[in-house]
């Protein structure tokens, strides 16, 4: 019997746009269509991560802090629910997105064509309008090599979330019936726990396991066994069929408003009466009628692999023998990469091991910041990320395979050169990217960065370290004037409002937390009790102030807690040095915030 | 923005020495003038610079009062300003089409803060920020940038500490210090090679211990000055060529416009003739 795996990708459009923009996850985000008269209706939306107090209140509250903002609903009204729900700050900070289906569905392909790690087949979702959100993938066979269904759905999910991507699924006998699993996992479980004999039940509600699956609010993957789907999924709402909302409508009106209800009409009955997607949906979900699984276009990414003849260890194998295989593993890779005029974007390295059924191969993920074709570049990153990482006492094969590829920029090279010794400012570039690579390769992509300003009042918050990814803008030439500050504020276009940053009163350097001046760290003195501070304390080394310049205010931060309310200071000691302190409203508090290093 | 090429004993304490008798010291010395300089920005610091400026492939040493890091004294701001001036020069005055270079700051510290220096970049995407967690990561993350010819400056604070519990690995790190000079000298080989400028910003204490920088430079803090100004002295502490400094100075005094990271306006000449010691006015 064929089994089916459908992998449903909630919101789409929005989390493609959070993979390409990670600063977003900290925002409201509406993808918005723009109507014939200036109207915007939102498609999609989602807030990844809302802040701390947000949660903490959803918590006390006991509330879900869900949203119902349905697809379709005007931008207008959608900032309404969203004011009632979070507070009129959030819609200031929303970042609105103009819809691109076609966008969506290309990603949503490239998606598909890395998932043939898991089955052959792998195919979109037939999706009558708007974006599909789910990939189907014929599993028939292929379930084993990952150690059975149950561990393959949880593989697919948990492989997904670390590349970054919210991910449900589930596995049925037809792709109707995954289809219908995956959106409603929760229920799936709850019935998969309920058919399950007693004495397992009882084990499992016991067990710490039982309890962690009962805290879990939202199961991520289920797996229907075979014949079950028409029994176990019939209390599904009929919305599950992937029918219309017309459709749905006109069948509920009978009384029918379940998979199972509609299963029990004879075809011939419900033929007469409803639009025929109807039947061929309960066709689809009885598996009578099949549902092909139709590969999306486009060149699969290439993979290569170089097995031993007999395991060999990796303390008698020279770094270069290893270094020149996996270059030519990368050599063969670049090739159809290079015909296409694309490079490569994430490749991944695997070793391996002799004892392949207890340990899984030593991965090596490698990541770029810019697509590339240097052969050479790929093994340097390679070779960096070999060095930091213990390798296996044996290997018995290496294998590459490229996880992402892009399309590299062309350039063409001045006849005569350009710039300060004869660099172009494409080399330049092209230079500082693969340094970039280089430095994320050693010290972790979270430790390379690109600062961006973001226009938050409070100075903990007034930058984010932005991944350089994105190609490079030719520099505005303003006439020497300060760059504007950007600012996510809510609009129709999802334009920055700017906010000049303010020049010269901000320290260079700045410690992650305020340090307390009192105590044992240190200790301030003022004159007037609201006053500026006179003399301050260090550590072991007092200052004496003679000049100090301020207060500037900063009252700011009421929707992530506490309000933060400042006085700042800029403090000049008598032996020069410049200092920012400030006192906290609320009990008085001196902090150091930092110096003009 | 200034950019100019000194030639042998021009403009410096050698003026009027043959070039022969140069030649006769040695012939890198002459090779090393003949290179092209990149103005700081600060004229004073300019003629204080014993080649009459940045050259491009070496490293500058900024030596800050206090015994962690950078303190409160202004040497980083006045690095970074620097090197903003280093960053526009290399996309060159003549072509629009060329883009400045990118700084890299290696910031093992985790507390340097963008929003101070973003406004003295014309395009912020020129500044990238790295920041390694272990010694040997600080090294070699310097040692890459300054290979990279993308790149126009390298801002670090090496073996900077903060905070109070960290204050007793000083005397643990003092034997560490040949490996701190091994790891220069790999700098000072990097950045000849590609022509970036290591800019590093170090405690006074390190004066003792051997360098390979062109120059060293000791930035004290002046009191005086506007919100947005700083008026900082500058003393020529050594550096390769510590014996031949320019017009004989060894000590200078900038404004630092922090508004715009670049030279302020002159120091009054009462507060320049009420100091002691040699002073330049600058001009």
């Amino acid at each position: 019997m064929p089994r089916f795996l459908t992998i449903w990708l909630p919101r789409w459009p929005v989390q493609r746009r959070l993979l390409a923009r990670p600063e977003l996850r900290r925002v409201p985000v509406f993808v918005c269509r723009r109507e014939r008269r200036g109207a915007m209706t939102v498609v999609s939306w989602a807030w990844a991560e809302p802040p701390a107090d947000e949660r903490r209140k959803r918590v006390v509250s006991g509330r879900s802090g869900r949203v119902a903002i349905p697809s379709g609903m005007s931008l207008a009204e959608a900032m309404a629910v969203l004011a009632v729900a979070h507070g009129s700050r959030a819609c200031h900070v929303a970042e609105v997105e103009p819809d691109d289906p076609v966008a969506d569905r290309e990603s949503l392909e490239r998606l598909a064509r890395w998932c043939r790690r898991f089955s052959p087949t792998v195919g979109l979702e037939e999706a009558a309008g708007g974006v599909p959100e789910c990939l189907h993938l014929d599993i028939t066979g292929t379930a084993g090599f990952f150690g059975g269904e149950e561990s393959l759905a949880r593989t697919v999910v948990w492989t997904l979330a670390a590349r970054g991507v919210h991910a449900r699924a589930a596995i049925a006998d037809t792709p109707a019936a995954a289809w219908a699993a995956v959106h409603h996992t929760d229920a799936v479980a709850q019935q998969l726990h309920q058919a399950a004999p007693l004495v397992v039940r009882r084990a499992v509600e016991g067990s710490s396991h039982g309890v962690r699956l009962a805290s879990r609010r939202h199961r991520r993957w289920a797996v229907v066994p075979r014949g079950e789907a028409s029994t176990l999924l019939a209390d599904l709402p009929v919305s599950a069929l992937r029918i219309d909302a017309a459709t749905a409508s006109a069948i509920a009106e009978v009384g029918i408003d379940t998979i199972g209800g509609a299963l029990a009409i004879p075809a011939r009955s419900l033929a007469s009466r409803f639009p025929p997607l109807l039947c061929r949906r309960l066709a689809e979900f009885r598996g009578t009628v099949a549902e092909p699984v139709v590969p999306p276009g486009g060149e699969a990414l290439p993979q290569e692999s170089h097995s031993f003849d007999f395991p060999v260890r990796t303390a008698d194998l020279d770094e270069q023998q290893l270094l020149g295989l996996i270059e030519g593993l990368l050599g063969r890779c670049l090739t159809p990469l290079v015909a296409r005029g694309e490079g490569v974007l994430a490749l991944q390295l695997r070793l391996e091991h002799v004892a392949r059924v207890a340990a899984a191969p030593t991965v090596i993920d490698v990541g770029l910041f810019r697509p590339t074709a240097s052969r050479q570049h790929l093994v340097e990153l390679v070779r960096l990320r070999l060095g930091r990482q213990r390798p296996p006492a044996e290997i018995d094969g290496v294998a590459v395979e490229v996880i992402a590829a892009g399309t590299v920029a062309c350039r063409q090279r001045l006849l005569f050169g350009g710039g300060v010794g004869g660099l172009e400012s494409s080399d330049a570039d092209a230079e500082v990217a693969m340094l970039l690579d280089r430095l994320a390769g050693r010290l972790g992509r979270g430790a390379v960065c690109e600062p961006q300003a973001v226009g938050d009042a409070q100075p903990e918050h007034a930058w984010i370290a932005a991944p350089p990814t994105r190609p490079r803008q030719p520099a505005a030439r303003d006439g020497g004037r300060a760059p504007r500050d950007r600012v996510s504020r809510s609009g129709a276009r999802g334009y920055a409002v700017p906010r000049p940053l303010p020049a010269g009163r901000r320290p260079i350097w700045m410690p992650p937390r305020p340090v307390p001046l009192d105590g044992l760290e240190g200790e301030v003195m003022a004159v007037a009790p609201d006053g500026p501070p006179a003399r301050f304390r260090l550590g072991d080394v007092l200052h004496r102030i003679v000049q100090a310049h301020g207060p500037e205010r900063i009252e700011t931060a009421w929707w992530r807690g506490p309000t933060v309310r400042r006085d700042y200071y800029v403090v000049e000691t008598d032996s020069g040095e410049r200092f920012w302190l400030f006192r906290r409203l609320r009990d008085g508090g001196w902090f150091l915030h930092g110096m003009f290093a | 923005m200034v950019t100019f090429t000194t030639t042998a004993a021009a403009g410096n304490g050698l003026a009027g020495v043959p070039e022969t008798a140069l030649l006769s010291g040695g012939d890198l010395l002459v090779r090393e003038r003949a290179k092209p300089v990149v103005s700081s920005g600060f004229r004073p610091l300019d003629a204080l610079l014993p080649a009459g400026g940045v050259r491009p492939g070496s490293l500058v040493e900024w030596l800050a009062e206090g015994d962690a890091g950078p303190g409160g004294g202004g040497a980083a701001s006045l690095a970074f300003a620097v090197a903003c001036r280093l960053a526009a020069a290399s996309g060159g005055e003549a072509s629009e089409q060329v883009r400045p270079r990118t700084i890299v700051v290696v910031d093992r510290t985790g507390w340097f803060h963008p929003p101070a220096v973003m406004p003295w970049l014309g395009d912020e995407r020129r500044l990238v920020v790295a920041r390694p967690s272990r010694d040997d990561d600080e090294i070699w993350t310097i040692d890459q940038a300054l290979r990279c010819t993308g790149v126009a400056a390298v801002l670090a604070w090496p073996r900077a500490r903060v905070g109070r519990s960290t204050a007793s690995r000083g005397s643990r790190l003092g034997g560490a210090s040949q490996q701190w000079s091994t790891a220069m000298r790999r700098w000072q080989l990097a950045a000849a090679g590609s022509g970036a400028v290591g800019l590093f910003v170090r405690p006074l204490a390190a004066r003792a211990e051997a360098s390979w920088a062109e120059a060293r430079i000791a930035v004290s803090p002046q009191a005086g000055g506007t919100l947005t100004e700083r008026r900082l002295r500058l003393t020529l502490a050594g550096g390769s060529w510590s014996a031949i400094t320019a017009d004989g100075q060894h000590s200078a005094e900038v404004t630092l416009d922090l508004a715009r990271g670049c030279a302020g306006a002159p120091w009054p000449a009462a507060a320049v003739s009420g100091r002691s010691g040699v002073a330049c006015r600058a001009s």
